[in-house]
């Protein structure tokens, strides 16, 4: 009796749990009205703010009225959120909006594989004012076989390497930023080298280039197929050249390499850079010479913010639009959103509504921050409870100036941009389905080889050859000829 | 009597038994069998589709072993595979005797708060998170800044780059997983040890076995059984190796893959830029399956000498 019941439970639970699995059903309803509004649920990039759920009700108050939808905003700490929304993604939960980016919840591998909904015809309907607002080379370069899948944020739409400087060393050791060349690629950084070893005779001490195992951001004058990832597969910035090949065996990639090592030897790098992958106390502690980062216009008075010591740069290379870089911040619908519609409008909302975009990035107005200038506030002690990051909100033109951020920001932002030069493979997506083997072997054995390349841990004379020749066993003649094929038939039904 | 009334008087019998089985159970079924439902992905080019992971999943079309290519396709397989079952060989082998070791000395410690003291001590190093311990390490074997390199400048020697030497990393990954887990199964063959009946040893005493003899003939056939069955987890997972040891230990650092990689980081690191499920699945359906086949034949040859020890 007692053992019947005792299976009788045991059934109940698995069901149970198979139903709970499976994904409750609900009910349809009329939803999307004020009275009975359509719950947006968001997946965002940051570390959860103290004040979201009290600026999410007021924006909501808002959002009713004029679309009829309210925000569940949800925020995953930046080391967590590729994968938690992995998870999110694989389990069909029923989100509607994503962060993701060439970074972090990939927009390629998540698009192609179908995560996302498909938005021109959404975009057409009901995105007017994000095509008005965006530069048109953000939605043609995010493109996947001429869908969109993601809207970019309007920000600085090119990418550029530029060297930055702790100012007062630079100064104390009798330098200034005329001693350095700039736009000229490896020379730039060689320009650096006196610049070193006065810091390495008389601070003894101080780390000159403080760089890192990452192998993501040295450019030269190419664009990458698989951006974003240091993996082999280029092609030439100049117009008409698709011949796609791999970086580690061009000679002015190798260049650098052999600068790291010159470098490494002379003691002008840490010596545990390649393990360590990011070490932000060497930054702070404002003991360090020189390293590198992205661009977008006076990010000197940012980067001199943010690290509480002077800051200045110059470029290494001119600006270049590339799909990595219109991939840098996005927001996408989910496959399962049940009313993308809706959605749709919120989005146009951001990108436009300088109301709707400045409360999600500062906050409630005389909580967080107050108005001093149509167009500029200052920030009020109940900041700290809420600091969002705002490039990857949507829209930062239509943001307000914070104190520090000068007048003609926004109009810089702009002519930055159309100064830009386009890859000429902007909006070629390489589809990784017909290779994932081989793509896997070469990951790997580019994880094996590039953190000791990329800080001149590895002598290149040596490691160099010895990668071509293990991407080679791993099938790096396959992965190039599939690069070269998809990209050859994307510039064939571009012409068309 | 007839069987079925056998079996319900012993269900009723032990009713109280089995509540206390149920949780685990429970526990066992819904998150042990039923994902099992998922290895139908290892088989699978998996496509997001409307309607959730289930109309997904079907949805996705079949690929045959197309997922399992990538862990044979490389030149590195043999090393990954290599490295895995030499690990955990070594891992069983010097896991077992020190744990052993340190239950016996505990057991035979006349003080015993100071016994507690010390197997605290060493139980603590389980409960460091592997991020931790690496940068533990990394204190000590830091090329400008770690002890070890500080001692042989005192010596006048050359410092060494301790994170591009693969040659001595099977030592120190074998010492930092027997710092961190020897503490840990210590304490289960001490509770055993702690069970078993003083009068065997009071016996052996009046014999004149010293502390040595009584380690050998008393306690270690009491703990055999248990060693067996210890031993056999172990065999069961030896084709899966601790991610955060191989991973984090070393800093993932690149010029140490030919005596650090296993298979498990091999599929992180190899699936980083793809992140795709299939793979993963496939990687470790293949672990599984090979861990079954191994624990069913060392319970095999274990009946064979000693029916009674092997643990079905």
């Amino acid at each position: 009796m007692r053992a019947a019941g005792l299976a009788r439970m045991l059934a109940v639970l698995l069901v149970g749990a198979g139903l709970l699995l499976a994904g409750g059903c609900q009910p349809a309803v009329e939803e999307g009205t004020p009275d009975n509004p359509y719950r947006i649920v968001w997946y965002t990039i940051g570390t959860p703010q103290k004040d979201l759920k009290l600026v999410e009700a007021r924006l909501n108050e808002y959002l009713r009225e004029k679309i009829g939808a309210e925000l569940d905003i949800r925020m995953i700490d930046w080391a967590n959120y590729r994968e938690k929304m992995n998870v999110v993604l694989i389990s069909g939960e029923n989100y509607d909006l994503c962060f993701t980016a060439s970074w972090s919840n990939p927009y390629e591998q998540n698009a192609m594989r179908g995560a996302f909904y498909p938005l021109n015809d959404l975009l057409d309907r009901y995105g007017q004012g994000i095509k008005e607002a965006l530069d048109p080379r953000f939605i043609e370069g995010a493109k996947i076989n001429g869908q969109l899948y993601a809207i970019p944020a309007n920000k600085e739409i090119g990418q550029q390497v530029v060297y930055r400087i702790n100012y007062d060393l630079m100064t104390k050791l009798g330098f200034s930023l005329s001693d350095f060349r700039p736009l000229a690629g490896p020379d730039s950084l060689r320009s650096l080298a006196p610049y070193f070893q006065k810091i390495r005779e008389q601070y003894p001490g101080y780390t000159p280039y403080a760089i890192f195992g990452n192998m993501n951001y040295l450019m030269g004058d190419m664009d990458f197929i698989l951006a974003n990832s240091g993996l082999p597969g280029a092609v030439r910035i100049e117009q008409g050249n698709y011949k796609v090949f791999n970086q580690y065996e061009d000679r002015e990639f190798q260049e650098y390499f052999r600068l790291y090592r010159e470098f490494y030897e002379k003691g002008y790098i840490a010596p545990d850079a390649a393990q360590i992958r990011d070490d932000q106390s060497i930054i702070v502690s404002g003991r360090w010479g020189a390293d590198y980062a992205g661009y977008q216009p006076y990010a000197d008075n940012i980067w001199s913010a943010a690290m509480n010591m002077k800051i200045v740069s110059f470029p290494e290379f001119r600006p270049i639009v590339t799909k990595n870089s219109v991939m840098g911040s996005m927001m996408a619908i989910s496959i399962n959103s049940r009313r993308p519609d809706i959605v749709m409008k919120f989005l146009n909302l951001l990108n436009t509504d300088p109301y709707v975009r400045n409360t999600i990035q500062y906050g409630i107005e005389g909580i967080h921050y107050q108005k001093i200038a149509a167009n500029r506030i200052e920030f009020l002690p109940g900041h700290a409870n809420y600091e969002m990051p705002g490039f990857s909100l949507g829209n930062l033109f239509i943001t307000y100036l914070v104190p520090g951020d000068p007048d003609d920001k926004w109009e810089r932002f702009r002519e930055w941009n159309d100064s830009a030069v386009s890859s000429q493979i902007l909006g070629f997506h390489f589809d990784h389905t017909p290779v994932t083997a081989e793509l896997a072997a070469v990951t790997s054995v580019m994880n094996q080889y590039g953190p000791g390349l990329f800080t001149g841990q590895s002598d290149p004379g040596v490691a160099l050859p010895k990668l071509n020749q293990e991407l080679k066993k791993a099938g790096l003649d396959r992965l190039l000829a599939e690069q070269q094929r998809q990209l050859d038939e994307w510039v064939k039904n571009r012409r068309q | 009597m007839s069987v079925r009334a056998t079996g319900g008087w012993r269900l009723r019998k032990n009713t109280a038994f089995l509540l206390m089985v149920l949780p685990g159970f429970i526990w066992l079924v819904l998150l042990k069998y039923l994902p099992m439902g998922g290895i139908v992905l290892a088989f699978k080019n998996f496509h997001f589709a409307r309607g959730g992971f289930w109309q997904s999943l079907w949805e996705s079309s079949w690929c045959g072993l197309q997922n399992f290519e990538f862990l044979f396709a490389s030149q590195n397989a043999w090393i990954i595979t290599r490295n895995t079952i030499l690990y955990n060989l070594v891992f069983i082998v010097t896991g077992t005797i020190l744990a052993l070791a340190i239950a016996v000395a505990l057991s035979e410690l006349l003080n015993r708060r100071l016994a507690k003291l010390y197997q605290t001590c060493l139980f603590f190093p389980y409960f460091l998170s592997w991020v931790v311990v690496g940068y533990l390490l990394l204190g000590f074997l830091s090329f400008d800044k770690g002890a070890v390199n500080g001692m042989l400048g005192q010596f006048g020697w050359q410092p060494v780059q301790w994170y591009d030497q693969p040659g001595v990393w099977p030592y120190i990954l074998s010492f930092i997983n027997l710092w961190k887990n020897a503490g840990y199964n210590a304490v289960i063959y001490l509770a055993a040890i702690m069970g078993i009946d003083r009068q065997y040893y009071e016996a052996a005493e009046i014999d004149g076995a010293g502390k040595w003899q009584q380690t050998i003939y008393v306690t270690l056939p009491h703990l055999y059984k248990l060693i067996i069955v210890m031993v056999l987890l172990a065999v069961g997972r030896i084709f899966s190796a601790d991610f955060g040891l191989f991973y984090q230990v070393p800093l993932n650092s690149g010029a140490l893959y030919p005596t650090t990689d296993v298979i498990d980081t091999y599929v992180f690191r190899s699936l980083m830029y793809t992140g795709d499920i299939g793979m993963t699945t496939a990687a470790g359906l293949y672990q599984s399956v090979v861990g079954f086949i191994l624990i069913m034949l060392v319970n095999k040859v274990i009946k064979k000498y000693d029916r009674e020890s092997a643990m079905f």
